[in-house]
């Protein structure tokens, strides 16, 4: 059974059994598949390739290709618009910090992966983080929840009780790694800060 | 990652209209935990747990709050922020 976070003096520790740990990597997979697709390059393979002399001087990103909202539910959570109500704007926003931002969720992501990732002869499930990583892996864990919560429709409807799905409910795998991220979110936060 | 501005002495409303036009806004969102918004804005902005409690729960009460000004470079680096931290964040021209 998992045990929450605490602290010690080396930093960070809690224990996930070998199927939790394998569970939340899956989840952590799904996100890294969604957002190795930097946009700007799908949006570059319907232009006409740039001009070479631009390339060489380093001028392209002056007029880069454009990077479209994703239509995809989940990464448009993950990837949101910086200006609302002013497209031209939000197209501007994204073409300088769509990569970017991609580059560090894929970062996050990866980091919570090499600290799940226990050798197998490991028998006390022990998971350590240090409190720099556990920066990283706060924001990786609250990306799986932020996707799971779209998949669960919690955004249309907050008050939504999970907990009445039926057995054969298609969703209910994904509520209850819902409830399951977020009380060990919750559980590093608290370790985290309140163990400051 | 940028460090908050901040001013000792407070300045003229018509002078910060001019230097600080831009507001990050912080919407609120039912899956974010609100322990975790308190976190982001001390571990982003270095506000104490004091201010950075009271905005969470401005932004959980009344849906939203501006949770720094700046310019528009500024702004749109803690915009940024926000987001790669899956906070849901857009700018807004101060008024």
């Amino acid at each position: 059974m998992a045990h929450a976070f605490q602290r010690s003096a080396e930093g960070l520790h809690c224990r996930l059994e070998p199927v939790e740990r394998a569970l939340i990597m899956g989840l952590v997979d799904e996100i890294i598949e969604l957002l190795d697709q930097p946009g700007a390059d799908q949006a570059a393979s319907d232009k006409p390739p740039a001009d070479p002399l631009a390339v060489e001087l380093g001028l392209t990103d002056l007029d880069g290709p454009s990077v479209e909202r994703p239509d995809d539910p989940v990464l448009a959570r993950l990837l949101p618009d910086g200006y609302p109500d002013d497209p031209e704007a939000a197209a501007e926003f994204r073409r300088f910090t769509d990569d970017s931002l991609r580059q560090g969720k894929l970062a996050d992501a990866a980091a919570l992966k090499i600290g799940l990732a226990l050798p197998v002869d490991n028998d006390d499930d022990l998971i350590e983080v240090s409190t720099a990583e556990a920066a990283q892996w706060l924001r990786a864990i609250n990306d799986v929840r932020l996707a799971l919560g779209v998949r669960l429709g919690i955004a249309e409807d907050p008050d939504r009780d999970l907990s009445q799905l039926d057995e054969d409910d298609p969703l209910l795998g994904a509520a209850m790694m819902y409830d399951f991220m977020t009380w060990w979110q919750d559980s590093l936060l608290v370790a985290l800060v309140d163990g400051a | 990652m940028t460090a908050p501005f901040e001013l000792a002495e407070p300045m003229a409303a018509e002078r910060t209209q001019v230097d600080k036009p831009w507001a990050c806004i912080v919407w609120d969102d039912p899956v974010n935990l609100m322990s975790y918004v308190t976190y982001v804005f001390m571990t982003h902005f270095h506000y104490s747990k004091e201010k950075s409690t009271q905005l969470m729960m401005q932004v959980h009460g009344e849906g939203k709050a501006a949770v720094n000004t700046g310019t528009r470079e500024e702004i749109e680096r803690d915009v940024t922020a926000m987001h790669s931290f899956g906070l849901w964040a857009t700018m807004e021209r101060d008024s």
